[in-house]
């Protein structure tokens, strides 16, 4: 027992001196003590607003950890966002109207067809061989005519109360956190302590040498599709609980906060870490919400978002990262061996 | 014998294919006039803007990179044709900065691409992004063109559409390049292989920079036209997305397999809208459209995929 915590610290302590993770807690305080200054009578500093900042970062870093483990094995998934708003109407959906279903087993519903969609997704790259990016860009197109003969166009609103408790606070602090710290801890033992992880990890830095090494490439791969598929429709799912009803297309767009917080993390620490991805999301959270309280409109956020995943690779040239996402290349359908990982 | 004629016939399997399709959805619908020459030319001009786009696309995939941004900066340039055209009442002004900030916005691209050696993919769905939280910004509705002397620009018909004309002719001149000149040469030879290149004494990188310049340059005209026949709507240019890709990947299943072309584009594009506006002419929902459009793009590629299954060394991620 005693052994095992000096191990924990120990890693904790080589997390912290690593040159990826100095740079990287550098730059929060240095975004921290920009907004304290900019933002008059020090109003970024509350509790209240500190609270804010950590709750708003829960559902991208969700999203964020079904991208990255997907970007781990060196895929790539546009249709997320879709996803997730698929399954956020099915769970209001069924909770609502005629059928009124309980909270758990239309979550459990919603989340079986994104892992559903998933392995299509998941069965299309891995055994045809047609790139990710086409088939998550089908698959958005898929989705879109699905959803809308599930709901025809309306939104749907949720009045179950035991649902929205998945959004509410106690002890000051919101059960959003309290999910994402469970989620991160899940998704740190399956990649980064688990054999899964390692494997997906290894094909995502080469995909011939892991199947010359007897690792099974077809269904580890599907199975990250699944995976990321799963934890973006939960996201999804805590997306729905918090804002009490759900749009046709109001998730779609948390496509760009999976993308930019999951090559952001995947490009600084080289590789997929959990703890990097909650980092990030705060990060990112973090301006977000200095921009807003500065009274900067918030179309302008999904810029910066846009600006932030530009210079993310800037940062990896600057620090010499070599990473599966800084030489990927989804566009080839015709080039095996050479399309990546071989320059 | 047979076998030879096989061989002659294979590349031209999939156009028969997607003709014959086509008739017979004709014949047995045969109450719709899906082929009759007023709803042909309507076709292709619905198709104008999508097609040139596909075609500064069809540019980018043949050197061996790829583009996203052109989804975002679609609508971000209509919306900038619109404003610009009815403040100045112009539309050479207008045409002119269009083409200009495409112009720029895809020399950035490509020179992080090339000098930087970063991945096309991301930098171009950066742009993407950014691009949509721009236009987010200055617009959300819909905005049309009040000046009549513009709005003609679309509108004139020389026997076909003004644009129509000009689309052909921009086809033809980039078929041409493509595939008799020295420069489609060294293009093609650059997507191919990049070694092969390299020993040829080709300068890759300029090749790369070009390619997306051709890009910008037919994204701003394809900006332009839809600007005028239809107005600026908010965030078009994401539906644009599935067909402008659909087409590429369905094109490079003919005349050429496994490559990307600008003829097999070009017939790519016209059958998606031809089964576009038929489902239109026989009022299906539009949902059905969009589930179409996704099952085609991926029956196209993994079509391909399967017809060269011997060549593929790897699962391509």
């Amino acid at each position: 027992m005693n052994n095992k915590t000096g191990s924990i610290i120990k890693n904790l302590q080589a997390l912290i001196k690593s040159p990826q993770m100095r740079i990287f807690l550098i730059l929060i305080v240095a975004v921290f003590l920009m907004f304290t200054f900019l933002i008059p009578d020090f109003n970024y500093l509350k509790i209240q607003n500190l609270n804010n900042i950590l709750t708003d970062s829960v559902i991208p870093a969700v999203f964020a950890f079904g991208m990255g483990i997907i970007i781990a094995g060196s895929g790539f998934d546009l249709s997320l966002g879709h996803i997730a708003s698929m399954v956020a109407l099915i769970v209001a959906y069924l909770m609502s109207g005629g059928i009124r279903l309980d909270p758990v087993s239309a979550t459990l519903i919603g989340l079986l067809a994104a892992a559903g969609v998933g392995a299509v997704s998941g069965l299309l790259v891995s055994r045809m061989g047609i790139s990710s990016f086409i088939v998550t860009l089908g698959m958005q197109f898929l989705i879109i005519g699905v959803r809308q003969i599930i709901t025809k166009g309306q939104s749907v609103y949720i009045s179950n109360e035991t649902f929205k408790w998945l959004a509410t606070s106690a002890f000051g602090v919101s059960n959003l956190v309290i999910i994402l710290i469970i989620i991160s801890v899940f998704c740190f033992l399956l990649m980064e302590k688990n054999i899964f992880g390692r494997k997906v990890q290894f094909i995502g830095s080469n995909i011939e040498a892991s199947r010359f090494m007897g690792i099974d490439v077809k269904n580890i791969t599907m199975l990250t599709f699944v995976l990321g598929a799963v934890l973006a429709g939960f996201g999804g799912v805590l997306f729905a609980a918090r804002a009490g009803a759900v749009q046709i297309n109001s998730v779609d767009s948390k496509l760009l906060d999976a993308i930019t917080i999951a090559v952001f993390s995947n490009v600084i620490f080289g590789k997929y870490q959990s703890s990097g991805i909650v980092l990030v999301a705060i990060l990112i959270s973090m301006i977000g919400t200095g921009m807003s309280m500065m009274g900067i409109r918030t179309e302008w956020i999904d810029f910066m978002k846009g600006f932030i995943l530009l210079f993310s690779i800037f940062l990896a040239k600057f620090m010499n990262q070599n990473t599966s996402i800084t030489r990927i290349s989804l566009f080839n359908t015709q080039k095996g061996a050479e399309s990546y990982g071989h320059e | 014998m047979h076998n030879k004629f096989y061989k002659y016939l294979r590349p031209y399997g999939m156009p028969i294919g997607l003709v014959v399709l086509i008739l017979l959805l004709q014949a047995i619908f045969y109450q719709v006039p899906l082929l009759s020459p007023l709803n042909i030319k309507h076709i292709l001009l619905e198709s104008v803007s999508i097609a040139l786009a596909a075609l500064g696309l069809s540019f980018i995939m043949m050197s061996g990179e790829g583009d996203l941004s052109f989804a975002g900066m679609f609508s971000l340039l209509t919306v900038i044709f619109a404003t610009v055209a009815n403040i100045t009442n112009n539309f050479l002004v207008a045409y002119i900065s269009v083409t200009a900030l495409a112009l720029f916005v895809n020399l950035s691209i490509s020179a992080l691409i090339t000098k930087l050696k970063f991945s096309s993919f991301i930098v171009s769905i950066a742009v993407m992004f950014m691009a949509n939280g721009i236009e987010k910004a200055f617009h959300q509705q819909t905005t049309l063109i009040n000046n009549p002397a513009i709005v003609s620009f679309s509108t004139v018909e020389f026997g076909l559409p003004l644009i129509v004309w000009i689309l052909l002719v921009v086809y033809v001149v980039c078929y041409l390049l493509i595939n008799k000149t020295k420069f489609g040469f060294s293009l093609r030879i650059v997507g191919e292989n990049k070694n092969a290149a390299i020993e040829a004494g080709i300068n890759s990188n300029g090749m790369k920079i070009s390619a997306y310049l051709i890009a910008g340059l037919l994204l701003a005209l394809a900006s332009s036209v839809e600007s005028t026949r239809v107005g600026a709507i908010y965030e078009q240019g994401k539906f644009y997305m599935l067909p402008v890709f659909a087409a590429c990947y369905l094109g490079s299943s003919m005349f050429n397999p496994g490559r990307i072309n600008v003829f097999g584009t070009f017939v790519g594009l016209l059958f998606l809208a031809t089964i576009e506006k038929f489902m239109n002419m026989i009022n299906v929902e539009s949902y059905l459209v969009a589930i179409v459009q996704g099952v085609i793009l991926i029956v196209a590629v993994g079509l391909v995929a399967f017809k060269n299954r011997e060549k593929i060394v790897q699962i391509k991620l």
